[in-house]
Formats: C-alpha cells, sequence, structure tokens
C-alpha cells in the first residue's frame, strides 16, 4: 500500500505544470527513498527527473516498491482541483490500476477525493553517471526565464558560454542577433538573487531555445536556478524544490553541420 | 548643361534605376567630351596629376563598358559647335571672369586678349578629344564625328533605331530626339544606372520633343543663354501644356510676331471693355450683408432666408469667417474670374513673348530639330566592332602613359577573352587560341560581382601549337608570368596613391594566374549566357556537377534527418545545428529492470502460494508474458 500526504500540496501541483508540457506520459516510482520520476520528450532530446525525498511529506508510507504509470495531463486536471493551500494525500493499494488523490482544506471543512485510472507505460530508464561539471552558473530563476524568452523572439538556438567574464547567451535569427552577459554578483544582501559562477574550464555550447523555455516553467518552484555545463555534454538545469528535492532538466547539446558530416 | 532652369530637377520623378545586367548586349551611343571633361575636372582638383586622365579614364572605362557589362558602344564626337553656342559660352566666359560686357567693344586689343583663353582650351581639349579618339580605334571601336553637337548625333542614332540608349548628362539630348538617356553610368559598383525614357515623360508631365524645344526657348540653353525674360521651369512648363506638339512651335512664330492665339478682339480694347463691364452689372446681384446669401438684410427680416432655412420669425444666420457663397450665380462669377485671371496670365505671357527680338530663333530650332548630325553626307555607316589592334595599343599606352607592355596586355585580357567567347558562339568551327596561346579548359565556378554573378573561366595554354618551342621558351615564359605579378602589385599601388576618389578606379579585376602541377592558367570573369552560347557542352556539365554537389549534400543531410527522425524529430522548421538525441549521452538500465522484474515475480508467487490454487492460473499467465530466459531462471530456483 502507498501513502503519502504533502501538506504544502501547492509544490505538486507546480511540479505538474513543470514538466506537463515536456512530457505526455510518466511512471512515478516510489520507493522506501521517496517518490520519484524520470521521463524524455518524445524526441528524445530532453530528459527530465524528479525527486520528491520521503522526509518531506508529512506522512510516507510505501510497503512495496510501487510503478504508477500516469498521463501528466490528466494527473494536471486533477491536481488542478486542488486548492493552492489544500493537503494532498495519494493513495494506491498493491496491484491496483487506479490512484487516488485526496484534497484537504487547511482547516479540514472540506474534503475532496478524486480517483484517477493508471496506465501502463513501458518505459526507457538512463542511468545519469554524476559528473563533475566544467561551469556552474547559479542565478535567479526569473532571470533566467526573461533570458531564454527574450532570445527566443530573435532565434531559435541559444550559445551558452561561460568564462571568467561572466555567462554569456546568445542567439542570431532572420531578424538579426542578440547577446546578454550575466557577470558574477555576490555581494547583494538578498542570497536568492545572487549570480554565482564556478568555472573549472571555459565552456560553450548551443542548445535548442523551445527546450530551454519549456524548462524555465519550473521557475515557480524555486527562486534560483543551476545550469551545469561541459562540453559535449547535455547541459543540466535545476530547480530545488523546498526542502524536499529537486527537479532536474537535461538537454542534449547540438552541433554544427560540419562536425556532423566528418564522421 | 543643356535646357536651362533645373531641367533634370523636373525630369526626376521620371528616373529609373536598371541593374548592370540592362545594358547587355545593347548598342550605346557615348559622348565622348563627356567623358573627357567629366573626368580633367576631377582631376584638375588633385595632386599629383595623372598622367593624361582622359587617356586613363576612356581606356579602363570602355573595357568596363566592352568586357564587364556587354555593352557595344559607339563614340560620338563633338564636331564645330554652332556660332550661337560660340557666343552663348563667350558670354558665360565673361560672366564668370567677372568683366562688364560693356567694355567688350570698346577696346579692339582687349577683346582680342580676351578671346585668347577660349580658343587656347579648346585646342587643349581638341587634343585630347584626338588622342582618345586614336585609342577608341584601335580598341576596335567605332567612332563617328558629327558636325555640330555630339548629343544630336547620339541622339539621332537612339531616334533612328542605331543605338538603344545614349550615354550623357546633357539634357537637351531629349531635345535632339534621344529615347533613352543613361545619365549617371558607373561600372565599378553595385549602384543602379538613372535611366530616362521619354515615353515616360510624355505620358507623365505631357512634353514630347518639340514642346522640349519649346521649353528650351523660352527658358534658355546653350544657345542662348537668357531665353525670354520671365520665363522660368514652373512658367515655360505652363505655357507649353497649353499646345499639342504639332502646333507649339507655330503659335510661337505668331506669337512672336504679335499674333495672340486667345482674345482675336485684343486689338480693340474698347469694343471689349464695353461689353464685360455690361456683363458684370447683372451678375453681381444683391447679397445680404449678414448671412451673405442671395437678398439683401431687409427682405431676409421679412420674408427669411432660404439659404439660412429659416422663415421670417427668426433671424438669418449670421456668416462665419472665410464664407464662399454656393448660389450658382456666385460659382458662375468665381470661374468666369478664374477664367478671367487665366485669360490675363496668357496675354502677359505673349506679351513678353512678343518683346523679345528674334523669337523663335529658327537657327536654334534648326538645330535641335535636324536629323542630319553627321559629318559624312552618305548616313549613319554600317557599325562594326572589329578586333582590337593589341601592338599598336601597346605602342600607343607605353609611349603616352609609360605603362608596361605587360600591364597594357593584361588589362586587355578580359575584352580579348570577351571577344573571343564571342567569335566561339557565332561561328560553328574550332577558332585559333586566345591571344595565340590559350584555349578554354573549365568552369572553375561561379563569382559574384558586384550583385552579379559570373562563371570564372580557367584557360589553359595551348601546348600543341608550340611543341618544337617549347623547351626553349618556358622558362622565359614563366619568368614573365612572375614579372607580370610584381609589376600589377607595383601599378596597384601607384593607382592607390594619385586617384583616391573611388569614381575614378574603373579598372576591371586583374585576371588571375593559376600554377596547377606545372602548367599555367589563367582565370577570367566571364558573363555566365555568353560562356554558355560558346561552349554549350563544357556549361551544362559544370551545371550537372554543381546539381549534383547540391544533390549530395541534401542526401547527406536527409541521412542526419534520417537518422533523427528514428528519435522522433521535433516539429515545425529544424533550426540550425543538427541536434543529439539524450540517449547519446545517458544508457539504458535495463539489467536493473530485469532484476526488480525477477523480485517482483518472486513476490508474487509467494503470494499465490498463499492463496492456494486460483492463484496458480495467475501464476500461469505471468509466466507467458516473461521471456524465455527469466522464466528459466525462476523454474531453476524453484
Amino acid at each position: 500500500m502507498l501513502e503519502l500526504r504533502l501538506v504544502q500540496g501547492s509544490l505538486l501541483k507546480k511540479v505538474l505544470e513543470a514538466i506537463r508540457e515536456l512530457v505526455t506520459d510518466a511512471n512515478f516510482d516510489c520507493s522506501g527513498t521517496g517518490f520519484s520520476l524520470q521521463a524524455m520528450d518524445s524526441s528524445h532530446v530532453a530528459l527530465v527527473a524528479l525527486l520528491l525525498r520521503a522526509e518531506g511529506f508529512e506522512h510516507y508510507r510505501c510497503d512495496r516498491n510501487l510503478s504508477m504509470g500516469m498521463n501528466l495531463n490528466n494527473m494536471a486536471k486533477m491536481l488542478r482541483c486542488a486548492g493552492n493551500e489544500d493537503i494532498i494525500t495519494i493513495k494506491a493499494d498493491d496491484g491496483s490500476d487506479t490512484v487516488t488523490f485526496m484534497f484537504e482544506s487547511p482547516k479540514q471543512d472540506k474534503i475532496a477525493d478524486f480517483e484517477m485510472k493508471l496506465m501502463d507505460i513501458d518505459s526507457e530508464h538512463l542511468g545519469i553517471p554524476d559528473s563533475e561539471y566544467q561551469a556552474i552558473v547559479r542565478m535567479p530563476s526569473a532571470e533566467f526565464m526573461r533570458i531564454c524568452k527574450d532570445l527566443s523572439s530573435i532565434g531559435d538556438t541559444v550559445v551558452i558560454s561561460v568564462t571568467k567574464e561572466g555567462v554569456k547567451f546568445s542567439t542570431s535569427g532572420e531578424i538579426g542577433s542578440a547577446n546578454i552577459v550575466c557577470r558574477q554578483n555576490q555581494t547583494i544582501d538578498k542570497p536568492e538573487e545572487a549570480t554565482i559562477i564556478e568555472m573549472q574550464e571555459p565552456v560553450s555550447l548551443t542548445f535548442a531555445l523551445r527546450y530551454m523555455n519549456s524548462f524555465t516553467k519550473a521557475s515557480s518552484l524555486s527562486e534560483q536556478v543551476t545550469i551545469s555545463l561541459s562540453s559535449e555534454l547535455p547541459v543540466v538545469v535545476e530547480y530545488k524544490i523546498a526542502e524536499m528535492g529537486y527537479i532536474r532538466f537535461y538537454l542534449a547539446p547540438k552541433i554544427d553541420d560540419d562536425e556532423e558530416m566528418k564522421p | 548643361m543643356g535646357v536651362g532652369g533645373s531641367f533634370w530637377d523636373l525630369l526626376k520623378p521620371y528616373a529609373r534605376h536598371e541593374g548592370a545586367g540592362y545594358l547587355r548586349g545593347r548598342r550605346v551611343a557615348v559622348d565622348l567630351s563627356f567623358w573627357v571633361v567629366s573626368h580633367s575636372t576631377a582631376i584638375l582638383a588633385r595632386l599629383p596629376r595623372a598622367r593624361r586622365p582622359h587617356l586613363r579614364t576612356t581606356f579602363f572605362r570602355t573595357l568596363s563598358l566592352f568586357a564587364k557589362m556587354g555593352v557595344f558602344p559607339v563614340f560620338v564626337v563633338d564636331g564645330e559647335p554652332s556660332p550661337l553656342k560660340s557666343q552663348a559660352r563667350a558670354a558665360r566666359f565673361f560672366r564668370g571672369s567677372g568683366m562688364d560686357l560693356a567694355a567688350f567693344p570698346s577696346t579692339e586689343a582687349e577683346s582680342s586678349v580676351t578671346a585668347a583663353p577660349v580658343k587656347r582650351r579648346n585646342a587643349a581639349f581638341t587634343r585630347c578629344v584626338e588622342e582618345c579618339v586614336e585609342l577608341l580605334e584601335y580598341l576596335g571601336m567605332p567612332v563617328l564625328r558629327a558636325k555640330g553637337e555630339a548629343e544630336a548625333l547620339c541622339a539621332q542614332l537612339n531616334n533612328e533605331g542605331h543605338v538603344g540608349a545614349c550615354i550623357t548628362a546633357d539634357s537637351d539630348a531629349f531635345l535632339f530626339g534621344a529615347k533613352t538617356v543613361v545619365k549617371v553610368l558607373r561600372s565599378n559598383c553595385k549602384e543602379p544606372f538613372e535611366c530616362y525614357h521619354i515615353a515616360d515623360i510624355e505620358s507623365g508631365l505631357g512634353l514630347k520633343r518639340k514642346q522640349l524645344v519649346a521649353m528650351a526657348l523660352l527658358i534658355g540653353s546653350d544657345h542662348d543663354l537668357h531665353g525670354v525674360p520671365g520665363f522660368g521651369l514652373e512658367t515655360a512648363l505652363r505655357f507649353v501644356q497649353l499646345f499639342d506638339e504639332d502646333e507649339i512651335l507655330d503659335k510661337l512664330h505668331e506669337i512672336g510676331k504679335g499674333v495672340y492665339p486667345f482674345l482675336k478682339g485684343f486689338d480693340n480694347p474698347h469694343i471689349d471693355d464695353l461689353p464685360s463691364s455690361s456683363k458684370k452689372s447683372p451678375i453681381k446681384s444683391p447679397h445680404c450683408s449678414h448671412c451673405g446669401h442671395p437678398g439683401s438684410k431687409k427682405n431676409h427680416i421679412k420674408d427669411g432666408c432660404n439659404y439660412c432655412l429659416v422663415d421670417s420669425l427668426e433671424n438669418c444666420v449670421e456668416r462665419p469667417a472665410g464664407f464662399k457663397c454656393e448660389c450658382p450665380s456666385c460659382d458662375e462669377a468665381r470661374d468666369l474670374n478664374e477664367q478671367r485671371r487665366h485669360e490675363n496670365w496668357q496675354i502677359k505671357v505673349c506679351k513678353r513673348i512678343a518683346a523679345e527680338t528674334n523669337f523663335p530663333n529658327e537657327e536654334i530650332i534648326k538645330l535641335y530639330l535636324s536629323d542630319n548630325n553627321l559629318v559624312e553626307e552618305k548616313g549613319v555607316p554600317l557599325l562594326s566592332w572589329s578586333k582590337p589592334d593589341v601592338e599598336a595599343l601597346v605602342d600607343l599606352l607605353s609611349y603616352k602613359q609609360n605603362w608596361e607592355p605587360s600591364y597594357i596586355r593584361q588589362r586587355m585580357l578580359p575584352m580579348l577573352s570577351t571577344i573571343y567567347l564571342r567569335e566561339v558562339a557565332s561561328s560553328s568551327s574550332t577558332p585559333l587560341p586566345l591571344c595565340d596561346q590559350y584555349e578554354f579548359d573549365s568552369i572553375e565556378r561561379t563569382k559574384i560581382r558586384h550583385g552579379h554573378p559570373y562563371y570564372l573561366v580557367k584557360w589553359k595554354r595551348a601546348t600543341r601549337g608550340m611543341n618544337s618551342n617549347m623547351p626553349s621558351k618556358k622558362p622565359v615564359t614563366e619568368g614573365e608570368t612572375s614579372s607580370e605579378v610584381v609589376v600589377l602589385d607595383d601599378d596597384d599601388n601607384e593607382d592607390t596613391v594619385v586617384c583616391e576618389s573611388p569614381e575614378l578606379l574603373d579598372e576591371p579585376d586583374v585576371p588571375q594566374v593559376l600554377m596547377d602541377d606545372g602548367c599555367c592558367f589563367l582565370l577570367t570573369d566571364e558573363d555566365i549566357q555568353l560562356v554558355g552560347a560558346a561552349f554549350p557542352k563544357e556549361t551544362a556539365r559544370f551545371q550537372e556537377e554543381q546539381r549534383l554537389k547540391e544533390a549530395r549534400s541534401r542526401s547527406r543531410k536527409s541521412k542526419t534527418s534520417l537518422a533523427d527522425s528514428g528519435c522522433e524529430t521535433p516539429k515545425g522548421p529544424r533550426p540550425s545545428g543538427v541536434q543529439l538525441s539524450i540517449t547519446e549521452f545517458y544508457r539504458s538500465k535495463k539489467g536493473q529492470d530485469m532484476e526488480s522484474g525477477k523480485k517482483k515475480q518472486a513476490g508474487e508467487g509467494h503470494a499465490a502460494a498463499r492463496d492456494g490454487s486460483r492463484k496458480s492460473s495467475d501464476r500461469d499467465l505471468n509466466n507467458k508474458s516473461l521471456p524465455k530466459s527469466v522464466r528459466r531462471r525462476l523454474l531453476f530456483d524453484c
């Protein structure tokens, strides 16, 4: 039997809004350590990894490892029925083909009970090794969201370059080009507004902006975003989820046509 | 100068800007004096002075016109200026020098002194022109001599269909009968030509040739500086537009004699005045001083005003500022006033014309309308463009310009290759090699110059004809080739120092020398259609290769997209660069899945055993869905 009780139910709502655009169907894996998800987009270009640790839940009971296949659009519709202040409880019996969402108002004067059918999803699970990244940029998530939004009106790819001067976001398109440079900015009273750059080696990679824009839907989960870059590796865009976990987006880079032609 | 009074500004709205290919394959008449004058004027203001700039400009511009633009130029030389133009020129000279005209007749010695500079300039100018004529004849260009104005002969050639356009900045080319005038021509830049067509001017302004002549007579021109006093561009235009082309000059004659085409009763002013004054009084009916409508204030108080839409109980509406009465009689009166004003203007204008002595000048009209501008009485000879005499050119330019023979030959090459390609295109037999040395080898690639595409043509040395002499001559040839390159660099530096203005640099690109496996090739830029006509097989082969290259790169891209489509490529247009897949970076964890599946199955087996025989059927179903190897392993465990 599975029974999870999350007092801050809005976190789950935000998670669904963050990944719904990218992933259609996904398997939620429940184990003793926590509630997790790993899924690729339909083009197999981007990967999303979610972890909500068991300690973050008010009540976490998982007798046996469980995998629940859900259509994320339908799940989002369910969770939309919960208020932002509601407590969300997720229940599922062993071997059952449904999952139950229970929403309690803060004063316990209203309890809603929603039951959703589960799906049988055959999905590939990728092993993501821990890597040393050449450059790690931490910056306000609202700032990063704004940058991706502004650049996508100019071009459809973004070149992210990290040097000791700072991190530069560049794009070019039919109407022209754009460059945005963010320098390190640590001397602020508010730590959530800081821009911190750790660079072992300069790195420059090209990515599709539409995926970046999808990732930034998770900005509401955290005030800070961490971008990890290494040459010839996917970028990792990570948002922490309160004290209980994270959501990470992995995006494969683009290479020039010439490079591809060579082999 | 041509027609005075900003005549070109009048035509400006009708300019058409044509691209570089506009004149290709067409015959064009060139006013040679204009080239010489414009360049000499530009160069005089600059130090150090270039050596014989008129020769240099004529040489390079002709090469550009002929080889690069594919134009067949016909050069026209001025003849003797008409006595009228000489007088006008003298008057202009006096005006410019600040001398008083009254001083002219008083002292004969003084007049002889003042006449000298004009003659001297003319003599020097004539010498420049003759040098250019010699150069052009060696280049194989047809040169025609006009009786008087070069523009007149250019225009005649255009009018009679011998050439398709005139290149001149003189606006009276249209008065001489030109149909198309290229006013601004720059051979070494992307800017389009400024072209004017008489058809546009006719439809836009309503002016044809004779009407343009009338404009010149009224405003002034090269032949009569002042024209009629009181006539500027607008007045002349308004006046000329009143008449058709066929009658305009006849009417000017009548007016000049004092016969006005308007108001036949002009000679009897008393009789005219009486009827008009009697006409006036009934038209002006009384109007209300309050509202301005017909009637009177008293009547409106009694009966009301129909126009104000009030009856006798109310006052009529007070007249607003700037009020205009709309009643029929007032409309008629206004029209009559307008007509009378127009007639008065016409009378005034005619009086000005009549006051001018010897107007219109019959001699000027004859000059403009003459269709016999060629010196030779036979008529326009058959125009032909012959092969240039390279040796004579080398001698001439070596002597006059101090140019190296190799430099001259090098600059000539684009012209010679163009002529060669034309010969090959026109005749079916195999011609002699280019410059007796080179044969067509291949098309190297497409080249874009000033926004226009060309084929870069590769010429190889013809080895057959030089079999016996090749070993002995080869070192000399290679030495010559390298020396040419050196000379080229030196001359480029020299040219840069001497001529700073970009317009003066009319030089075509120098043909490149390509060394490949010990063979010597020349590279020239040639017109795509001309190469296609001369060597159709080689051109088709080149185009096929181009197509194959594009197809190959396209298929390579399609292979990439096939690989991507396996990963379900994203929708919409593909952005630049190749998108990689996330699965290329992270491996799948299938082993763990199998292990977890195994554990799951074991758990279920335990539950089945607990529940009895009913569960065993479920177990069998589960067994079927599992792969064989796992099933075998499970049985082994049991």
